[in-house]
């Protein structure tokens, strides 16, 4: 009797990013794992993205097309489209590698307590040029849902590219927190995952994100949306109830916020590198509504130096490269099982 | 009119013994066939007599009653009531908090206009009210347009908004537009009050009644600044979806929307307020942060009166009253681009 291999959905929402989807869609198509569902879902592009996606119908591709571009709601629209037992969220501007599905299958599949696993990414630019990250974590893993919850409070790991999630997981959570955007609504799902299954991790740079002006967190950096979202993504997760159980959550929560203060600076003084006083001036108030101590700190007196006395020194990165520069790999989380690589591969 | 269909109330309790009565009297005495009536109180799970009192009530009343077994957030609570709704034959429906009251023409005055303009989008109806704080003042509160009409889709939010969404009013729902709004609503927000839930969803016409039809008590916001942060966000991804909710509106200032420069001003103003409420409670620090707030979304308020009388007199009393002359009065505006007048 042939078993037929379980289905994995690949959903790809799209705006306006035409020049970035053909590469996105192949390199979801090009994947080793071979019963996969590709949808595109294009949120009202204004660009010639339709066009492109179309291209791929023949190859099995189905494109669809959004009443409305409503931002975060791709999850819930995705999901009524697709039936596979796992899913992906591969933003229309990022790329995953051909074993990514592969690898995270065979962990799925042997070890069904598994809600959702993440593998580790490289930055991309507009012109393909590579930036190497390094891992978050030291080692590749398994570890009880439990034990990542107080992480996610703090930062959210991985982006919607680096991570499968099974599908019985994501419905048994009563399906997805819309509240956010997609920048902190992933922290939010795997924050949720992690209250309803194990977790997994890859150490292994499976995807590609794509940094550029366009990107959408980039926007919302600008627009002021992101640290916003941080905010309530935080508060959510520590006021909604289905933590009353785990104190050693909502006890991180004042290190969470001064961390989205000390955020928040870097961002002002990114914004201060590329001349822009007034969104700069914004991230500094911000910073001390969130923080009863960030005032005291040496980055807000640099930051506070740095504003009032404006050098000629422009051109600097945009925001979100201001997270690049981790310098130090974490341990796994509390009661993990190491992964080989030979068992996942 | 000749009547023959209900009106479910919907009365979600949680510890509040003391706040029944008074709505209760009110749905008693409205000018409206009694027996088309039907109350529906779910309680999530009080502790100081508040179910008690309603089962004593039912030895005088036809009240339904459902009771959750462990206590949970309003979302969860709304969504186990709204199941309990199917139990309850009904064409319209009201959600009453306690403690609120209803005037005796509420229901006459709202079933007469849903059935001569109710269609199968234009579904929910929103009425003038009256405000009232902790301690029974009167707060003032003006119309949000200068007459009854019937909004397009979508419309009703962007003013909502520039009215600092500190706007109350009194919703009245056709069956299944609730369950509805809940699960169409395109972001999801756990908040104590229904009508800025409903206010997400973009598929419903709205009518306006500027009739004021109840009297609502304002809670003090336990925590401003998380509750402006909140609002400033909602703004702001309105703004980024403006483009395609907004599509078929003529563009530029034609289509008479609010401006996100707007919805900022208030937010400013509201924060002002908060200020002074916390100034006067000696809450310096919440009180600071809110003036930090009226900063970042709005510069030009450090040049303001009332933001300089805070500035100034941090530790006097009665700040409140002090600032009030010289906030931002909320604005009444036409009905908008493509409303029909009532």
């Amino acid at each position: 009797m042939i078993t037929q291999k379980p289905l994995v959905s690949i959903m790809i929402p799209n705006k306006d990013h035409a020049r970035f989807l053909g590469p996105c869609i192949e390199s979801a198509l090009s994947q080793t794992y071979d019963n996969i569902d590709i949808v595109v879902l294009d949120n009202c592009s204004e660009d010639n993205s339709v066009e492109v996606a179309s291209k791929y119908i023949k190859h099995g591709v189905r494109v669809c097309k959004n009443a409305h571009n409503i931002i975060n709601n791709n999850y819930k629209v995705l999901d009524r489209l697709t039936k596979g037992d796992y899913m992906i969220l591969l933003c229309a501007d990022d790329l995953i590698k051909p074993t990514a599905l592969e690898k995270c299958v065979n962990i799925m599949e042997h070890h069904p307590n598994v809600g959702y696993v993440h593998f580790e990414r490289d930055y991309v630019d507009a012109h393909g040029n590579i930036t190497e990250l390094d891992p978050f974590y030291n080692a590749s893993f398994i570890a009880p849902g439990e034990a990542a919850l107080p992480i996610y409070l703090l930062t959210d790991v991985a982006q919607p590219a680096q991570c499968l999630i099974r599908r019985s997981v994501f419905t048994q959570m009563l399906g997805y927190n819309t509240e956010f955007d997609h920048t902190n609504a992933d922290k939010e799902l795997w924050f949720k995952l992690s209250l309803a299954s194990d977790y997994a991790y890859i150490r292994e740079k499976l995807s590609l994100i794509r940094i550029h002006d366009a990107r959408e967190s980039v926007i919302g950096f600008n627009n002021f949306f992101h640290p916003l979202a941080m905010y309530l993504s935080i508060d959510s997760q520590v006021n909604r109830g289905m933590l009353k159980n785990h104190q050693n959550v909502v006890d991180r929560a004042p290190a969470a916020y001064d961390k989205l203060a000390q955020e928040s600076l870097h961002i002002a003084r990114s914004c201060l590198n590329q001349g822009n006083r007034t969104l700069a001036k914004k991230y500094i108030l911000f910073s001390q509504i969130v923080s009863d101590t960030i005032d005291t700190t040496d980055i807000f007196q640099n930051v506070m130096f740095k504003l009032n006395n404006p050098d000629n020194h422009k051109g600097g990165q945009n925001p979100e490269q201001v997270f690049i520069a981790r310098k130090r790999n974490y341990p796994p989380p509390d009661g993990f099982t190491t992964l080989t690589e030979s068992q996942y591969s | 009119m000749n009547i023959c269909f209900n009106i479910a109330i919907l009365l979600l309790t949680d510890n509040c013994v003391d706040k029944i009565d008074k709505s209760l009297e009110s749905i008693r005495s409205q000018n409206f066939d009694s027996k088309r009536i039907k109350i529906v109180f779910v309680d999530n799970a009080s502790l100081d007599g508040t179910y008690e009192k309603l089962i004593e009530y039912t030895r005088t009343m036809d009240l339904a009653i459902y009771r959750i077994r462990e206590k949970c957030l309003r979302t969860r609570l709304l969504q186990e009531a709204l199941s309990f709704l199917d139990f309850t034959d009904y064409k319209y429906i009201t959600l009453l908090e306690p403690g609120d009251v209803l005037f005796p023409d509420f229901i006459k005055s709202c079933t007469s206009v849903m059935e001569r303009h109710a269609t199968h989008v234009r579904r929910v109806l929103i009425t003038e009210t009256e405000r009232i704080d902790a301690s029974g003042h009167s707060i003032q509160q003006r119309p949000l347009f200068s007459e009854s009409c019937m909004l397009q889709k979508r419309l009703h939010y962007p003013y909502l908004m520039a009215h600092g969404t500190d706007h109350k009013v009194q919703c009245f729902f056709s069956k299944g537009t609730i369950p509805m709004v809940l699960t169409e609503l395109p972001f999801f927000i756990d908040h104590r009050d229904l009508f800025k839930t409903a206010a997400f969803s973009f598929s419903n016409e709205w009518i306006y009644l500027k009739d004021v039809l109840s009297r609502l008590s304002v809670s003090n916001c336990e925590d401003p600044a998380k509750d402006l942060m909140l609002k400033l966000y909602l703004s702001i991804r309105l703004d980024l979806i403006n483009g395609t909710v907004f599509a078929d509106m003529p563009k530029g200032e034609d289509n008479n929307l609010p401006s996100q420069t707007m919805i900022n001003e208030c937010l400013a103003n509201l924060a002002l307020k908060y200020a002074a409420q916390a100034y006067d409670k000696n809450d310096h620090d919440s009180a600071k942060k809110l003036m930090l707030f009226s900063e970042l979304v709005d510069e030009t308020i450090l040049k303001h009166k009332a933001y300089q009388i805070l500035a100034q007199k941090q530790k006097s009393e009665g700040l409140v009253q002090l600032i009030t002359g010289h906030l931002v009065q909320e604005i009444t505006f036409s009905p908008p681009f493509g409303s029909k007048r009532l």
